[in-house]
Order: C-alpha cells, then structure tokens, then sequence
C-alpha cells in the first residue's frame, strides 16, 4: 500500500486501483500528484497491485516534442492495449509527462491541446484500455481550461495527496546542503523542473 | 412556468438511470438522486458522473446522502479548475440578471458548461450559473458581494 500518501490520498490510490481493476474499457483517468518522485512511487506502487490482480500496465512517456498521442501509440503501444487484438488481455496504459507539453511554449501548448481534443474520438477507435494521465496539479488545472473536450470524457481525476510529513523531510534535506542532483542544473533547467 | 426546477425534466433524468439500474436498491433514498440530478443543473453527463461519483463514495451496498454530498463537492471542485478570475463577474452577472448575454465575451461560458442554458415551457430561453459552480466560494463571495 502507498506509504507516501495522505489518509485522503491512500483513499484515493485505493479508489484508482478499484476502478481500474474494474474498468476494461477506453476510459480516462486523471491522477494527480505534485512531487514527480511520488509520482512514480505511486505509479509503480499501482502497477504492482493491478499486475497481482493479472491486469498488465504499459507505461508511455511524453515530452515537450513527443505528445502526438495518435501517432505514438501504433508505434509504442503492445496490441493487447489497442483493439482488434487476437488476444485480450486485460490492461491499463499510464502516460506520464503531459506537464512537459503544457509547461512548453505557448505553441507546443496549444498544439498538444489540439491533439487531445481533436484526437479524442480517435483514441476511443485505437485504444481498448483504460488510460492514467499521471500529472501536477497546475497541469491538470490547465488541461482542463484548455482541453475541454478532452476533459469532458474524464471518468475520474484522484487526487493523491502525498503526507507533509515526507514533503517536509525532502525540503529539509535540500535545505541542509546535501548534494543533490538539482546542484548542477542550469538556471532554466531548474525553472523547467519546478514545473515538472 | 418560474425558471426554477422542471419536475418533468427531473424525472426524465431519474429515468435514464432508473433503465440502467435499480434505483430503489443502489440508493438509500430516491430523493438521494433527485438531488444530484438538479445538482447537476440538468446535464446528463455531469448527472451520470455525480452518480458514478457517488458509487465511488459510498461505504456501503448504497449511496447515502453522504456520498452523494462527497460527490457533488468532489465535481464542483473540479469545476474550480475551469473558472478564471476574470469570469467571476460574468457569472454573477449572468445568475443575477438569469440571462447569457450576447457578447463574446461571454460565448465561452456555455461552453465550459460554466452556466446552463434552459427554456421556459412558452420556448423563452434563460440561463443560469451551473449549480456545481455556485458551490464555488469564489462565486458565492462575489455574488454576495455584488
């Protein structure tokens, strides 16, 4: 079970993963978690329980110049995600980096947002799964202003909420002078991250 | 007809769920959906979505008032993401005067589904804010304010 999380953030990891093991159907899911080390725990820690459960989880990572997701994911996806396939097996596909675009230029901005909402339908077409848009909350607070049609097809955003405790203790460490990996980033690079 | 809650309507979209399951035994008490129905300002999406919501919410074999209340707040504050600072005396505008005005300026508050359009039984046409934003503190403090 997720440590990292809040009471209410451990309620919604629980609610995730009981919609997803009963969700075998395109559907769009929102989780939403703000330090990206969590994020990936938390993912993972997902994975691990819905593969117990013998649903396979695919993951797809975008960026500020990959996020076409009609194109990606012929080429990314394993067809047990996309329909059509001869064998069905049960499974769920996170995408992680959407921040990236939305934290982009205005142009790839716009651009990634146009994708969702004109691809919308289309995704519907290719994918037979459900998806788990893993993401910040100031990204989802912009996808849904600016991709609403997209949006609109949500069957749930879960919110999860990591403990201030570990937060705390990561600022802390940061604050102590450790090195840390963010030491040699440029100027921009750490404003790109703050971001991600 | 008051530009207030069309029973017909209301019962028009307890029965779109009423053909799918059986209200009398998912809800502790049919009053549960008739409230998130018109929580819902009438639209079928966001009625459909309260009650999955609700599913999700509920401890039980039913969806009690607390899970539907847990959903409305839970779609309301979705709705936050949608509502910009600039928009808020808009909204108040449009729930006090009950009417979208024609500008562009506020062409885009239908769409968001930010306020809901309706017509009386006489086809006159009136709008409102959505009721899962007048949940909105930022919308209750402005219109108050106002």
């Amino acid at each position: 079970m997720a440590t990292e999380l809040s009471v209410k953030g451990k309620n919604e990891f629980e609610d995730l993963s009981r919609a997803l093991e009963w969700s075998d159907e395109f559907a769009i899911y929102f989780a939403v978690i703000n330090p990206t080390l969590i994020r990936k725990q938390m993912a993972d820690e997902l994975k691990g329980s819905l593969e117990k459960a013998k649903i396979k989880v695919h993951s797809l990572e975008l960026n500020s110049s990959y996020f076409d997701l009609v194109s990606i994911i012929p080429e990314k996806v394993p067809s047990y995600c996309l329909r059509g396939a001869e064998t069905v097996i049960r499974s769920v596909l996170f995408i992680f980096g959407a921040e990236e675009a939305i934290a982009a230029d205005v142009d790839t901005r716009r651009l990634f947002f146009d994708c969702l909402n004109w691809q919308r339908d289309k995704l519907r077409e290719n994918i037979a799964c459900p998806l788990v848009i893993w993401l910040p909350e100031f990204a989802l607070r912009i996808l849904a202003l600016e991709a609403p049609d997209f949006w609109a097809w949500r069957s749930g955003v879960y919110y999860l909420e990591p403990e201030p405790v570990g937060t705390l203790k990561d600022a802390k460490e940061l604050l102590m002078g450790v090195t840390s990996e963010y030491d040699v980033l440029t100027y921009q690079e750490k404003i790109k991250n703050l971001f991600c | 007809m008051p530009l207030d809650k069309n029973q017909r309507g209301i019962d028009l979209l307890c029965e779109v769920v009423g053909r799918r399951i059986d209200v009398e035994k998912v809800f502790s008490d049919e009053i549960i959906l008739k409230k998130l129905c018109v929580e819902s300002g009438g639209h079928i999406r966001d009625f459909l979505r309260l009650v999955r919501y609700a599913c999700r919410y509920s401890k039980g074999d039913e969806i009690d008032e607390n899970a539907a209340n847990r959903a409305i707040s839970a779609l309301s504050m979705e709705y936050d993401y949608r509502v910009k600072d600039a928009d808020i005396n808009k909204l108040v505008k449009v729930e006090k005067e009950k009417r979208l005005p024609s500008d562009m300026e506020y062409a885009h508050l239908p769409y968001h589904l930010l306020v809901l359009e309706y017509r009386t039984s006489e086809g006159e046409k009136w709008a409102s804010v959505n009721p899962l934003v007048k949940r909105l503190s930022k919308f209750k403090e402005a219109y108050n304010g106002n």
